[in-house]
């Protein structure tokens, strides 16, 4: 019962450097990020609020995000967030990290046997 | 970083909860609508693309609560939460909350006192600047620490230059007249090389230390304060600096004040310094203390070899130095070697009882949450987790630990002072022992410490829940099931055993101390009042001097209600002693003069009958001896005349010319108090050496106690400005020497005490709980026919098996540890059969009343009532 709508632990971590990267485009409300991680992944990622809501608000609590209140497009109050120095600087550094386990990953899964 | 970022988050969080709670509402409707909106713009009829948003949503509440959880704030929410709770139920059971709260409150309070006197003593670290490269040096002769002496320190100085400066330090004391106060008040300080507060690195409060040179022969009278006597006499005045106080008859000029956390670890108590002033004391006078302090780099083994190298010099060149060797040793606390065992010894039986006060909380705890097992059967169904559940009760705990723990502190710093103020200076405390920081950080640990002792176990075996039995057991089907009842009884045994141990030390000791106090000292200590007295009409000849004693002894002999009176240079017990050397007439002289020495004693002609020292061959003194004589103590005799008779040989002190003779051998006398063993003492009589203040007993009638005015009358009459001080009853000082001893006792049996009240309630409460429980099997045994007395010895033996096994094992661990003590006991083993047989029945018998109740009750259970409660 609990278990369900709330990211595992690998997802989550992910999940935080994916909502970093989607706010280092442009300043967006929740329901903007969750689409955007939609279209983007191609409906891999299907984030729900249970997951994006403690997400944002952890990310907030560490300083990596800040939000403010705007009006929408459509005229409505919406909490916009958008990326801080430190989340920057924060996603710089996950990038890199990722990029060079997933290379490594990729060498190790795409290696022949006789690499090996 | 993060971490201070979460935890301000998490603060404004809590301080703020209402905006961020609608905000997070707004939040949650603004990404509703958004969703809605676009559900529609793809063409939904809105009805349906609300719906269709609500199922991605999912349930309001639950993103609330998930987004909520992100933050630790709700954590700290809940256990607060969970202490107001704790707080009602402990409310509602204030007995229980009582006994809990303070049996935790002797157990950590105790152990905050000692912890206190533990780090005083011997962990913290001495009051000196670098204390690490301070070294005591000191001579040893035949293997013992022999004290220095001056002309070898003074080579010290010239010669050993691994030393960034050396000190010399000697007992010292003196009468003071504090002003505004009639009595001049006898103090002891230390008199010190001028080196002294450089070398440890101690800066006065007030003033200044001494200076180079000020502690040679001739130079001004000067004197430094400690904190306590500033305090205590002069009002802690600061303007004291630069004034002329009196010490004994001399004016000296206050140059300087101690700080309070100053104190010198020969000499605790020491009231005062003053410059040494180097006398002709010659070098065969071994009586000072001398400390180091090493340049930066030099090892404790290369200082050695200097001093090493030192001493065989001066064997070369002094014959008085031969055999002698020099030991350098970091510098300890003096007090640490003596105090260690008894302080030790305390901190373990404190660590003893607040184990079985733990146990005995836990035992409490168990049976009380056997009783509450529904309450947390229903939580449990309502969807709480295990470890909700632990950390609910766990709350519980701590919050009773902590109101220990407060009262517990509450009555560390009274046990504290008392045991202070009992001890005086006799365990070497230093003198600000108080309550500080680290004991409060110690006592908060302990508080955690007792939490998870006492509450854990319970916790986590109580909810270990079977719901539907739970459930199912009906009315007061508060049970307390095998398991629980076997770990109870595990714990009453350990219980049981621990309390033992600390009765049989207890025991121990208070048979030692008994033994001490009626130990046969060698003279009569009942009815005797001792007095220093130090006449002021002292500097006249020694004649007159002499002259004054006899006179005074003479008028207080015809006093009606004295019974004799006599006086002495040194009375036992006093403190004072001197040792010489002698010659025997017609046997060579050993070499070394510490070889063959005694205790001088002078005393006035009726000394031996007033004290009730026998004489045993020979005579004692008559008043006014044509020639020369002197009486030994038995031991002497036995020493260096064994298998003849003493009496009519001739000695003579060492580098005197005048044969003297023997005239008596009297009884040995234990002149250090009851701990010590009799010292060989040579006996002269007053008037053939000169002395200008003396001690004087007077042995008094029966009923006589009063005495002293009139006595102090006399004293008046004679000389108006003597000074009186040290009054005492002989008896008081037999049992103030043996205080240490004293407080160790009696400190050990208040805890064995508590310790066994303590595994006495805890036998008495499982097997009430196990009757209550098995009331029911009680009543159908008796229905059946069993005798009442059949079903009592049921009961009876249950709680009888589970203290035999407690008093057994309490019994072998005792033969184990009761070592440790042994330094400490006198006239009785570590291993005394005696105490190792009364003891553990005594704790038998009170264990077989405590579970008598309880086993009577179910003998006398109605079969119907029994039978019907279900």
């Amino acid at each position: 019962m609990q278990a369900e709508g709330r990211p595992s632990g690998l997802v989550q971590g992910t999940l935080h450097m994916l909502i970093l990267k989607t706010l280092a485009l442009e300043p967006m409300h929740g329901y903007g990020i969750g689409v955007r991680l939609e279209q983007i992944s191609k409906g891999v990622f299907q984030v729900n609020a249970g997951s994006l809501f403690p997400a944002l608000r952890r990310l907030e609590r560490d300083g990596l995000i800040g939000g403010a209140w705007r009006v929408t497009e459509n005229n409505r109050r919406a909490r916009y967030y958008s990326l801080t120095p430190r989340g920057r600087a924060k996603l710089k550094r996950e990038t890199r990290d990722w990029e060079v386990q997933t290379s490594a990953i990729a060498r190790i899964l795409g290696a022949s046997p006789g690499e090996v | 970083m993060a971490r201070l970022t979460r935890l301000i988050g998490g603060l404004a969080a809590l301080f703020r909860r209402r905006r961020i709670e609608r905000e997070l509402d707004e939040e949650l409707r603004a990404y509703l609508d958004a969703c809605i909106a676009e559900r529609m713009r793809a063409g939904m009829s809105q009805a349906n693309a609300v719906r269709a948003a609500r199922v991605r949503m999912g349930s309001l509440e639950a993103v609330k609560d998930y987004t909520r959880d992100a933050g630790w704030e709700t954590t700290a929410e809940s256990v607060g939460l969970d202490t107001r709770y704790a707080l009602r139920t402990l409310l509602g059971s204030p007995r229980f909350a009582g006994v809990a709260i303070l049996m935790l409150a002797i157990g950590i309070g105790a152990n905050v006192a000692i912890f206190t006197l533990v780090d005083s003593v011997l962990m913290r670290a001495l009051p000196y600047r670098d204390p690490g490269r301070l070294v005591d040096i000191d001579d040893i002769y035949q293997g013992r620490p022999s004290g220095v002496g001056q002309e070898e320190f003074l080579d010290w100085v010239a010669q050993a230059d691994l030393f960034e400066g050396l000190a010399l330090t000697d007992f010292d004391a003196t009468l003071i007249r504090p002003p505004g106060q009639g009595d001049a008040e006898r103090i002891v300080g230390q008199r010190v090389s001028d080196g002294f507060f450089t070398v440890l690195g101690a800066r006065p409060l007030h003033g200044r230390a001494f200076l180079p040179g000020e502690d040679l022969p001739g130079r001004a009278n000067v004197v430094v304060l400690s904190h306590a006597l500033w305090r205590r006499a002069f009002g802690g005045d600061p303007k004291i600096v630069g004034a002329s106080i009196t010490l004994g008859d001399t004016p000296h000029e206050v140059v300087g004040v101690m700080p309070a956390s100053f104190f010198w670890v020969y000499s605790m108590g020491a009231a005062y310094w003053r410059p040494l002033g180097y006398g002709s004391s010659g070098r065969s006078q071994h009586q000072y203390a001398a400390v180091g302090r090493l340049k930066p780099g030099v090892s404790l083994e290369a200082a050695q070899t200097q001093m090493d190298v030192l001493a065989r010099r001066g064997e070369e060149r002094y014959p008085d130095a031969k055999g002698w060797s020099i030991r350098v040793k970091p510098l300890g606390h003096f007090a640490r070697a003596e105090a260690r065992t008894p302080v030790l010894a305390l901190a373990s039986a404190v660590g003893l009882v607040l184990l079985i006060a733990c146990a005995n909380v836990a035992t409490l705890m168990t049976v009380r949450m056997v009783s509450r097992s529904k309450e947390l059967a229903m939580r449990a169904a309502l969807g709480a987790t295990r470890g909700r559940l632990v950390r609910q009760l766990l709350v519980e705990s701590a919050l009773l630990a902590s109101m220990g723990g407060g009262l517990g502190v509450i009555l560390a710093v009274w046990m504290l002072g008392s045991v202070v103020a009992l001890l005086g200076a006799g365990l070497g405390l230093p003198p600000s022992v108080s309550l500080d920081g680290r004991a409060l950080g110690f006592s908060v640990a302990l508080t955690a410490l007792t939490t998870v002792l006492f509450g854990l176990v319970p916790a986590w075996r109580t909810t270990r829940l079977d719901l539907v039995r739970a459930f199912k057991s009906s009315g007061a089907g508060a049970t307390i099931d095998a398991t629980q009842q076997r770990f109870l009884k595990r714990v009453v045994v350990a219980e049981v055993a621990l309390a033992t141990v600390l009765l049989i030390a207890a025991a121990l000791l208070t048979t030692s101390l008994a033994q001490l106090l009626s130990r046969d000292l060698g003279f009569s200590r009942e009815q005797i009042l001792t007095f220093h007295l130090q006449p002021r009409a002292a500097g006249g000849a020694a004649q007159r001097r002499s002259g004054f004693f006899d006179e005074l002894i003479e008028r207080l002999n015809v006093l009606p209600g004295v019974e004799a009176a006599a006086a002495t240079g040194s009375l036992p017990m006093s403190g004072q002693y001197s040792g010489s050397g002698f010659e025997i007439e017609g046997r060579p002289s050993p070499a070394e003069w510490r070889r063959q020495s005694a205790q001088y004693c002078l005393v006035t002609p009726g000394y031996f009958e007033t004290m009730r020292i026998g004489v045993l061959r020979g005579r004692g003194f008559a008043r006014g001896e044509p020639t020369p004589v002197v009486a030994i103590s038995d031991g002497l005799a036995r020493l260096h005349w064994s298998g003849e008779d003493p009496v009519g040989r001739r000695i003579r002190g060492r580098g005197s010319d005048t044969w003297v003779t023997i005239v008596g051998v009297v009884s040995d006398t234990r002149y250090g108090g009851p701990t010590r063993e009799p010292n060989p003492t040579i006996y002269v009589p007053h008037g053939s050496a000169a002395i200008s203040s003396m001690f004087v007993a007077v042995r008094l009638e029966p009923g006589m106690d009063s005495l002293f005015p009139t006595i102090r009358g006399v004293i008046r009459e004679m000389d108006s400005s003597a000074v009186v001080t040290r009054v005492a009853m002989m008896d008081e000082l037999a049992v103030r020497s043996v205080a240490v001893q004293r407080l160790f006792a009696v400190l050990l049996a208040a805890f064995a005490a508590f310790a066994v009240a303590l595994a006495v309630t805890g036998i008495y409460g499982v097997i009430a709980s196990s009757v209550q429980q098995r009331k029911q099997e009680m009543g159908i045994r008796l229905a059946l026919g069993a005798e009442m007395a059949q079903v009592r010895n049921m009961v009876l033996w249950q709680g009888v098996r589970a203290s035999l096994l407690g008093v057994g094992i309490g019994i072998a661990l005792a033969l184990g540890l009761t070592r440790f003590i042994a330094s400490y006991l006198f006239g009785v083993t570590a291993r005394d059969p005696l105490v190792f047989t009364l003891t553990p029945l005594l704790v038998g018998a009170m264990a077989l009343v405590s579970v008598w109740l309880p086993a009577r009750r179910a003998s006398r259970v109605d079969p119907a009532v029994a039978l019907r409660a279900e």
